[in-house]
């Protein structure tokens, strides 16, 4: 699993802020690491690169539960639309909040995200100020 | 003519001419793509340390990247390129001016500058990419007339006016788009529809005093838009669309008649096209078309569509017939035929299992 090497640059300034505990999955590893550059100025933030790796974090008990997942759509292995489907097959993982970030903007891929379970959807590109409010609305 | 046959000698060195240019390419190509290749390693591996560098200039607040900058190889210039084009390319917001300002330091502009004016198709191509990443001020005018008469060039200056913060860029980007009466590119249709969608009168306003002699498939995909957008008000004239589902292709006159099946509610549209022709149009492409727009709207003029399907030579049309203006066909006092009843019991049997 691929540390975040975001997680020593920006840990104190993290343990300030909010508790709210944000894992990014991400399999650019640029877009990984700038999502978790920003999202980490407001929240405790993890970063995975795919499907395998997220499911693999959320069942290690050394890890912290996150409170919410930007799960890109576009993975390797298993797409977004995979992982989204065996997070919310879990009931433990019920309170997890799933924002699906995408290039795709077209009503369908929206709809059967929602239906899937999302919580919340995202089109590319990310205005970071819109994410953090939608993290902050799901986890008020 | 007669032929001289050539002697062995001659085609022994011939042949060694061919055979040490052959090497000499394939030298020259593995040379170049070994370079190439060490070139992106090492980009790579810049990529992650410098990539931290840009996260710590940014949190600084400052909006001076010579720092950033100073002493930089070629390689780490080039690693910064594409830190900075991910970025902005993946988000927006906070931290986009700083990211411009270091772009705009490492002379990305310029250079994009440089390629617009002077550069080939490919440059120009380039040198609008990065217009529309750094969001620069352009001069409209000047960016049309360097644009104009390639497709695809056409389509990205669209592209590069429309993230502008310029006034008024609809009329001036449609015309940009349309003005040369050829199909447009994915990312020209793109851009029309962002245009039609902010403001649906500029097209429509257009397309009143176009005389151009536009190509089929421009047609079809202004239709498209049209189709796609939110329906224009009744001060808007669809004259223009109207009169072309009289086309005499039928791909445009299907694509007309799609891009009136928002407009049920506006008595023009009903009342200006010939609805009575228009169910029994020669194409069963344009046949389908007809009865699912009809099929959308009230039961005013579905008794055209419904005589019309009870004649209709053709299964694929008579299905989709069935399938718009089901609620009509399946009242007992029709008495469908048993053509009708067929294709009634394939569209009941599809939707149960739809």
């Amino acid at each position: 699993m691929s540390q975040d090497p975001l997680h020593e640059l920006f840990s104190n300034h993290r343990e300030e802020k909010t508790a709210t505990h944000v894992l990014v999955v991400d399999d650019d590893e640029g877009v990984r690491e700038f999502l978790a550059f920003e999202l980490g100025q407001e929240f405790q933030v993890d970063a995975v690169a795919d499907g395998e790796e997220c499911l693999e974090f959320l069942a290690s008990e050394e890890n912290r539960r996150p409170d919410v997942i930007t799960l890109d759509l576009m993975l390797p292995k298993q797409d977004g639309y995979k992982v989204l489907t065996e997070i919310r097959d879990e009931p433990t993982y019920a309170d997890i909040d799933i924002i699906v970030i995408s290039g795709l903007g077209q009503s369908d891929s929206t709809t059967k995200a929602f239906e899937l379970g999302a919580s919340d959807y995202v089109t590319k590109p990310v205005v970071i100020e819109e994410l953090v409010m939608r993290i902050n609305r799901l986890t008020a | 003519m007669t032929s001289v046959p050539l002697s062995v000698e001659t085609l022994i060195w011939l042949g060694s001419f061919v055979l040490a240019l052959l090497i000499a390419t394939i030298v020259l190509t593995m040379g170049r793509s070994m370079i190439s290749a060490r070139h992106g390693v090492q980009v790579d591996q810049k990529r992650s340390a410098l990539r931290q560098d840009v996260f710590r200039y940014l949190q600084s607040d400052s909006t001076d990247p010579d720092a950033l900058i100073a002493g930089l190889t070629m390689v780490e210039r080039t690693a910064l390129r594409e830190i900075i084009e991910e970025i902005l390319l993946h988000f927006r917001g906070r931290n986009q001016v700083q990211v411009r300002h270091i772009a705009r330091a490492l002379g990305l502009e310029r250079k994009a500058f440089q390629e617009f004016e002077t550069g080939e198709r490919y440059e120009q191509l380039h040198a609008l990419y990065w217009f529309w990443l750094l969001e620069t001020p352009i001069d409209r005018d000047r960016m049309i007339e360097k644009s104009c008469g390639d497709t695809d060039t056409e389509a990205a200056a669209a592209q590069v006016l429309l993230a502008s913060d310029d006034d008024d860029i609809a009329a001036p980007t449609i015309e940009l788009l349309l003005s040369r009466g050829q199909s447009l590119s994915v990312m020209g249709m793109d851009a029309l529809y962002e245009i039609h969608n902010d403001d649906p009168t500029a097209l429509f306003a257009y397309v009143a005093n176009e005389t151009t002699d536009w190509s089929e498939s421009l047609l079809i995909q202004v239709f498209e838009v049209i189709s796609y957008a939110a329906p224009v008000g009744s001060a808007v004239s669809l004259e223009w669309v109207i009169a072309r589902t009289s086309h005499e292709s039928a791909d445009v006159r299907a694509a007309a008649f799609n891009a009136l099946s928002e407009y049920g509610w506006r008595d023009d549209v009903r009342t200006g096209v010939d609805w009575e022709r228009a169910v029994r149009d020669e194409s069963a492409a344009v046949r389908k078309v007809v009865y699912r727009v009809l099929g959308r709207w009230d039961d005013r003029v579905n008794s055209t569509a419904i005589a019309a399907l009870y004649d209709d030579p053709d299964d694929r049309a008579r299905v989709a017939g069935v399938d718009s203006l089901y609620e009509d066909v399946d009242r007992e006092e029709l008495a469908p035929s048993p053509q009708i009843r067929k294709a009634l019991d394939w569209v009941k049997l599809n939707s149960a299992f739809g």
